[in-house]
């Protein structure tokens, strides 16, 4: 969105419609490629069709990541998942299920637009997935090969449940039907025959379709635990008990009808909420961002080859350069590296790693080229167990989940003794009524809503979430934000761009050029933003010179020998609201550079709208007092506090009581942790996933608002939610206990208020989206 | 009422029949994705050559 400027002298890109200054009818080379490949296939109708498509609102130019996909060459595979990202549209739906037009060799592409997930097949003997990738590519859509495929069980399982559904639909209905006149007052030989065959048609829903509920409760038993399928079976028991015995003595009460309804209403609104937690949990994407898909291999004969790491197998040696990610986890082959373990650890300082130490997958080589062993790959190496463990984690209990779990239970024992109880005292006087109460009662009373509304809300939360660009650990994470009565900023890139510019450079000593270029020298070896700002600034000097004993002390600043004199480039502690920076040689002060960074410009209104929540804001930075003081006054915050370390600021935000905390995955680790709820904002996302839980992939503040909001959203929903619940079993029970209710009225009611209480759900997220 | 006899097997024969076709289109896959073939309604199928292809594979 930063892209689209349209100022005077803009023009409108053909292809994507984006304003764009300079020349020539196209933003970028992406778009001109992609203009000449549709008009060259003859296939400019995709312009007809996208200006009809209301929903689309190009957000950034179509340029190919030109990333290499040569490692996917060698899959074995004939079928392949991509992510891919930008899809929002009729438009790209059009065009990739083209692919196999545009490429011959590609037999199917089937893209699915709620998950963004492209389905390619191809003829391994005509093509590679490298092609089709490069070709998705230079379509515009990054793609994101999906290796891990374990979608088979999934569907199996889909299926397998909606093959319940429908033979309990057909049954019901059927059932339902015979009733119907049982009901009307058919009697005799026909009423006979129809009990018959309600009966017959009533055995594949008890022994096909309402399997699930049996399974599920002779676990929860054998975990001595009642779970909320219990009442079900108990319903479908006695009342198959009690239709068979009036079956057999002649009688035509037949409970059929109701319990098959229950069955099929059931098993309809499991499907629904289903579906629903699917579609939230779609790691995979973020998942690949966490390690490398392509390795090279190390042969024997000491070549390398580049491969996928699907084909690595344990004791392969693999090579893996500096600033790269180690794949796997494996025994270091050569003689020691540094590693940077944040991401496991939540330490960014590189820790020394030495011959036969063991390399984890996810960390990242910083020092040298090393060999490794592979010991360990994929779902088995720390990494991977950290994974499981994180979206175990998404699916946790939170204490509203668990408090509602506590009382579905308890409702489940209540419930089962409240029918047992008005079975007995009807038992001398009518025992078919205590029955049809006792029947009434367990199927109206309804633990579901409480046992799936509020995991239901939850989901919906992080969904909704998710397409905002805001990654939630866990749903507790949004229970947590209830409490949070302060919030505290971290500076540098969090409420500033962190975009240093150079603004001052103030040479002490005359020898400028040479200054100049050591200072390109050291800084072009470190990522700091500050480096990064002086590389730029400095970028005419083009000619690095030759470093040794090159060294990066974390938070402070570079240091290295160049041609004989030891240089230093360090933070100065100076009093002033830029960040100052003083230029050494041999102890000798050379230079002092001064550097700005500023304020996002949307910092006023978000502390604005927190401040309107009633919150409280504080903005803690590493800076000196006076420049942290001059950012929070220029953002609107209350209180700054600056000079602090990490451990500081970890202090600090434990002190406040109930904080959220917003700052940088790997810098703030330690404060994100320490705080009620740690936001990390982008950039570092492999720490945000150890120590805070939130992650924004969004840039700037405005996800914040979001995320306040959800939590709001989230909060009223749950609570309406129970008390709907609440309202709702007292009085069903109650009616049922009374006899007011026929098992069949309860066998619909009950599944109605479950679908009440979802689509109730469902509306408010929908509605809130807007 | 002897129309029953006849009745109440068509009702349970159209049943059947609903039940086969919903089995074959789960099994092939039909409710794997629910929200893109809504959306491919609105394209036209632009006859193109290709697709001959496709099918004698």
């Amino acid at each position: 969105m930063e892209l689209a400027q349209s100022g005077p002298s803009a023009a409108h890109c053909l292809h994507c419609g984006l304003a764009f200054r300079g020349n020539g009818s196209f933003c970028c080379g992406g778009c001109e490629t992609v203009y000449g490949l549709l008009h060259e296939k003859g296939w400019s109708e995709f312009y007809s069709i996208r200006s009809s498509s209301p929903e689309i609102a190009p957000k950034r130019p179509v340029r190919a990541s030109g990333a290499d996909f040569s490692h996917l060459a060698d899959l074995e595979d004939t079928s392949l998942k991509f992510f891919l990202e930008g899809i929002h549209c009729l438009s790209c739906l059009w065009l990739l299920e083209r692919l196999p037009e545009l490429l011959p060799g590609i037999q199917s592409a089937k893209l699915n637009l709620g998950t963004s997930v492209l389905s390619v097949t191809i003829d391994k003997g005509r093509i590679s997935f490298a092609d089709v990738a490069d070709l998705i590519d230079r379509l515009g859509y990054p793609p994101e090969p999906l290796m891990a495929d374990d979608d088979e069980p999934r569907k199996k399982e889909n299926h397998r449940l909606l093959m319940r559904i429908g033979v309990a639909a057909v049954c019901a209905g059927n059932i339902m039907l015979l009733a119907l006149s049982q009901y009307g007052g058919l009697v005799g030989a026909g009423s006979r025959a129809f009990s018959l065959l309600s009966f017959v048609l009533f055995l594949p829903v008890l022994f096909f379709s309402a399997t699930p509920f049996f399974s599920a409760s002779l676990q929860s038993i054998r975990n001595r635990r009642i779970s909320i399928d219990v009442p079900v079976v108990l319903a479908l028991l006695a009342g198959t008990t009690l239709s068979i015995i009036n079956l057999g003595r002649g009688r035509d009460h037949m409970y059929f009808d109701s319990l098959s309804m229950l069955v099929f209403l059931l098993l309809s609104s499991r499907y629904l909420l289903r579906r629903m937690q699917e579609a939230q949990f779609q790691v995979a994407p973020l998942l690949s961002y966490l390690r490398p898909d392509k390795v090279t291999r190390v042969l024997a004969s000491g070549k390398t080859e580049s491969v996928s790491l699907k084909a690595i197998v344990i004791g392969d040696r693999l090579l893996v350069e500096p600033g790269e990610k180690i794949p796997a986890d494996g025994i270091l082959d050569t003689a020691e590296t540094h590693v940077d373990m944040a991401l496991l650890t939540g330490e960014s300082a590189p820790v020394r790693q030495l011959q036969g130490d063991l390399l984890l997958a996810g960390t990242t080589n910083l020092t040298n080229e090393v060999i490794l062993r592979i010991t360990a790959l994929q779902e088995n190496t720390r990494l991977g167990g950290i994974l499981e463990r994180v979206q175990n984690e998404s699916r946790m209990r939170t204490p509203l989940v668990e408090f509602s779990d506590k009382a579905a239970r308890l409702f489940t024992y209540a419930v089962s003794t409240a029918a047992l109880a008005v079975f007995l005292w009807f038992l001398g006087s009518n025992p078919e009524e205590g029955a049809r109460r006792a029947l009434a009662l367990v199927i109206v009373a309804c633990p579901c809503v409480l046992a799936f509304a509020i995991p239901f809300a939850g989901t919906l939360t992080l969904r909704r979430l998710s397409t905002l660009g805001i990654f939630v650990k866990n749903p507790a994470a949004i229970e947590a934000m209830f409490q949070v009565k302060n919030v505290a900023f971290d500076k540098t890139g969090t409420l500033t761009e962190g975009n240093f510019r150079v603004k001052r450079w103030l040479s002490v000593a005359d020898d400028e050029t040479i200054t100049k270029a050591a200072v390109y020298s050291l800084e072009l070896k470190s990522r700091h933003p500050v480096a990064k700002a002086l590389v730029r600034f400095l970028s005419h000097v083009k000619n690095p010179l030759p470093i040794s004993d090159f060294r990066e002390v974390h938070g402070s600043g570079v240091s290295g020998r160049i041609g004989g004199a030891h240089y230093e480039v360090k933070k100065l502690a100076l009093e002033t609201s830029d960040t100052n920076v003083g230029v050494y040689r041999d102890g000798t002060l050379l230079a002092r550079i001064a550097l700005g960074d500023t304020i996002r410009k949307e910092a006023n209104e978000v502390i604005h709208w927190i401040h309107a929540a009633g919150l409280k804001t504080s903005l803690l930075s590493g800076d000196s007092q006076a420049a942290t003081a001059d950012a929070a006054k220029d953002a609107g915050i209350e209180n700054a506090e600056g000079n602090l370390l990490p451990e500081d600021k970890a202090e600090n935000v434990k002190t406040k009581t109930h904080t959220l905390m917003v700052g940088d995955g790997a810098n703030d680790a330690i404060a994100l942790a320490a705080a009620t709820v740690g936001v990390a904002t982008e950039g570092s996302m492999e720490a945000s996933l150890k120590s805070s839980d939130v992650y924004l992939a969004r840039r700037g503040l405005y996800p914040l608002i979001d995320l306040f909001s959800a939590s709001t959203t989230y909060r009223k929903v749950v609570w309406r939610n129970l008390l709907f619940s609440g309202a709702y079993n007292i009085a069903g029970a109650t009616l049922a206990l009374t006899g007011h209710i026929h098992p069949l009225t309860a066998a619909i009611l009950m599944p109605l208020s479950s679908a009440t209480v979802f689509f109730a759900t469902l509306f408010q997220f929908r509605g809130a989206r807007k | 009422m002897s129309i029953l006899v006849f009745l109440v097997p068509l009702a349970l024969l159209l049943a059947g029949t609903a039940l086969a076709g919903f089995i074959y289109a789960v099994k092939s896959d039909q409710y794997e994705d629910l929200d893109t073939p809504a959306y491919k309604a609105l394209l036209d199928e632009t006859v193109l050559p290709k697709r001959k292809e496709e099918k004698n594979e």
